[in-house]
């Protein structure tokens, strides 16, 4: 009985969660430009053109340059955490290309990224995980540790990170131990992509993997790493000079 | 960094409005009032959420800084007056998150939730909102922090909402009410009169010929000019730091024969407004430009003022840009150029203005002059995180100097540390605070060797004077332009046509 329960749940709530995220992101979004600018008010030196605006939060977004003026131990774990990040997300978003578009961006970048052996890329995603997990205890060290970062953090910054964590974690295990090769991921997403869904790798760290995963992007328009998309609007608002 | 968890900052707090100066400006709630006993109407709370959501749906700037902050500190040691006390409360995501509480627990569903679930109760009352007028009236505005955070978040912008909703339960201190009220009633924060005004005009015109032997007739009021010169008030008081920039401004302005005017109306560039709320702001704004528009004149030449620049080039054109329309584009009459950048303004800086004759070679300078000065130049926030006027001043001073040595740039340019007494915190009760908050950028000053400090703001003027003398060193404080008006061969109307 609870077995059945539990494939049917995972036939239907991938669909949910990710249909959770896209409507929560864009109602927030809508949230924020509903409000007029009122008062430009710049933060000089501004960039000339909008190009230059452009240009200078591209290079905040790749370098964390102010970042790094503040704090340079922290600014290296911030870029291992968000670059790790990112190659994790373009691995798993691959999985839905893998085979149902030939050639795509996707996996271009990821026969470019990870020479197209399948060892190298177990080697790799296991080394981007050991990244990500160091940084992330670091940054969760941070938190409780220094007393200047202990006095603005709260719980929601905590269960946020050990969230992250496990997430990683259990990522990292199941491609160290290889507990689910990668071929049957790859066809349990493709078949969500073609929405004729089918049983999921039965092995219970990939079924926590998945589930804790997607409670994570349906909380992802409320946490803190929704200044992903943030940081953009900021950016040009703070940006754009008064012409 | 050792945390001061007796939250000292709530000695500096400011005191607050009285009675008289309230019912002049039509504050809310005009009553006497103390820090232990506020004195609150008895629907604070409802006005205070009003006004708030009033704000939250009015800046889209305000409500994505209080979504957006991750706490990750990079800006908590950046504030002066967090390392001058070592309060929490100091550091700029710990003053944004006293809003930020409100806003959470009251405005957003999810925060709602949170605050059940979590023991962290929020509660708006007496006390918070104490704290609230303590600390936000211990930001000086200045913007240092928004150039650490990875995002530009800016705590002036909260601090100025804040102020905002404050002052409508009518919490607002005696400090900034009294020179709004003396700028909204006499014309200038110091209280100066017209007649006052003619009477120091005309010491400066004798001390003038004293010096120079040649005498000018400084036009005040007059219909028709071409500019109309808006300096600080303070540059008016004879015998202080800024008198010299009054004196080297008119004797620049006789030297290359600029139609200018100086009027009693608009005697006051600065805008004590600006740190109170939007309403004063725009009432001390508009009387320059309703000026302008009554002499007729073409364009507003702005002395050296720090925050009247930010008014100008950020907030201006919102406010008041129906009247600026009826002024034109900036051009220097000597060199045409167009000031592109004042299009929506229609008001230069006065270092824009010189910087540009110089770019022309228009002008003759004695540089030997000024030999006595080791000169060195200290950013003002405003005109550094504002307007983005860092080349200009040293340009012009490497034009008329001999000797100019570079401060520190982590305490200068875009990073510069605030003279402390911007945002209304100008007052005996924050001295302590304010000379502990500036020994970074002493110990910076003493280690050039520097015998005079140029500033292009008035306020930095008055306080670095008294700076100087609590921390015995013998600078002498002075503005740029008057570096600009000993240097030059002083003969009448050199470049008019």
């Amino acid at each position: 009985m609870s077995s059945s329960f539990l494939d049917v749940f995972y036939l239907f709530f991938p669909y949910v969660s990710v249909s959770l995220f896209l409507i929560l992101s864009i109602y927030r979004l809508i949230t924020w430009f509903r409000v007029p600018m009122d008062i430009k008010w710049p933060l000089s030196p501004t960039p000339k053109t909008n190009r230059g605006v452009v240009a200078s939060i591209l290079k905040e977004l790749v370098t964390f340059s102010s970042l790094y003026e503040s704090d340079d131990i922290y600014w290296l774990a911030i870029i291992f955490l968000h670059f790790s990040l990112i190659f994790i997300l373009l691995h798993v978003v691959s999985f839905l290309f893998n085979s149902m578009l030939a050639p795509d961006p996707i996996s271009i970048l990821r026969t470019t990224l990870y020479p197209a052996t399948k060892d190298w890329l177990e080697i790799w995603t296991i080394l981007i995980g050991f990244i990500a997990i160091t940084s992330l205890l670091y940054i969760l060290l941070r938190r409780l540790l220094v007393k200047e970062v202990r006095e603005i953090t709260f719980l929601r910054d905590y269960t946020e990170l050990v969230l992250l964590l496990v997430i990683f974690i259990l990522g990292t295990c199941m491609r160290l131990f290889n507990l689910v090769s990668m071929e049957e991921v790859v066809e349990y997403f493709l078949s969500l992509a073609s929405l004729n869904p089918i049983k999921p790798p039965q092995n219970p760290i990939f079924l926590l993997h998945c589930l804790l995963a997607q409670l994570y992007i349906i909380y992802f328009p409320f946490s803190r790493c929704f200044h992903v998309i943030g940081y953009f609007i900021n950016g040009w608002i703070v940006r754009k000079g008064v012409r | 960094m050792r945390l001061n968890l007796e939250y000292p900052g709530q000695k500096y707090a400011l005191k607050p409005t009285l009675v008289k100066t309230a019912k002049t400006l039509n504050l809310p709630f005009p009553r006497e009032w103390t820090l232990q006993n506020l004195n609150l109407p008895p629907n604070w709370k409802e006005i205070f959420l009003k006004e708030f959501e009033k704000v939250l749906k009015r800046f889209r700037s305000v409500k994505l800084y209080l979504d957006i902050c991750v706490h990750c500190g990079a800006c908590a040691d950046k504030c002066h007056y967090f390392l001058a006390t070592l309060d929490p409360n100091n550091m700029p995501v710990k003053r944004a998150d006293l809003l930020r509480d409100i806003y959470r627990r009251y405005f957003t569903k999810a925060g709602r939730i949170a605050d059940k679930l979590s023991g962290k109760r929020v509660e708006l009352t007496e006390d918070y909102v104490r704290k609230l007028y303590t600390y936000f009236y211990q930001c000086s505005m200045c913007r240092r922090c928004a150039v650490f955070c990875p995002y530009g978040i800016d705590t002036a912008e909260i601090t100025m909402a804040a102020r905002e909703i404050l002052s409508a339960i009518g919490l607002t201190p005696s400090s900034l009410t009294t020179s709004i009220a003396n700028c909204e009633i006499t014309g200038n924060h110091i209280g100066m009169t017209p007649r006052g005004l003619l009477n120091a005009i005309e010491l400066l015109e004798e001390e003038i010929e004293e010096e120079t032997g040649i005498r000018v007739k400084v036009p005040i009021n007059k219909k028709g000019a071409e500019v109309l010169y808006v300096p600080p008030s303070a540059d008016f008081r004879p015998g202080g730091p800024h008198w010299g920039t009054l004196k080297g401004a008119i004797i620049f302005f006789h030297h290359i024969g600029l139609d200018y005017t100086l009027s009693t109306k608009a005697s006051e560039g600065g805008n004590f407004g600006t740190w109170l709320n939007y309403e004063h702001m725009k009432k001390i704004n508009r009387k320059i430009y309703e000026e302008a528009v009554r002499l007729g004149v073409k364009w507003i030449l702005g002395g050296e003022c720090g925050h009247m620049y930010r008014v100008a080039h950020a907030f201006m054109a919102t406010m008041n840009g129906d009247l600026a329309e009826k002024l034109e584009v900036p051009q220097s009459p000597f060199t045409g150029t167009v000031f592109k950048n004042a299009e929506a303004t229609k008001l230069v800086h006065i270092m824009e203005f010189v910087a540009d004759l110089f770019k022309h070679k228009k002008l003759d300078v004695d540089k030997s002059k000024n030999d006595q000065y080791i000169v060195t130049f200290s950013d003002s926030c405003n005109p550094a995180r504002v307007m983005g006027l860092i080349e200009e001043p040293r340009y012009v001073i490497k034009q008329v100097c001999n000797n100019y040595v570079e401060l520190d740039p982590n305490v200068n340019r875009e990073r510069t540390l605030c003279c402390g007494a911007g945002g209304g915190l100008l007052t005996p009760e924050t001295l302590e605070l304010r000379l502990k908050a500036i020994k970074p950028k002493m110990d910076a000053i003493k280690r050039t060797g520097a015998n005079y400090l140029a500033l292009i703001c008035a306020i930095d003027k008055s306080v670095y004077d008294e700076y100087f003398l609590h921390y015995n060193m013998d600078v002498q404080v002075g503005g740029v332009i008057e570096l600009v008006g000993n240097a030059i061969n002083f003969q009448a109307d050199n470049l008019r046509r």
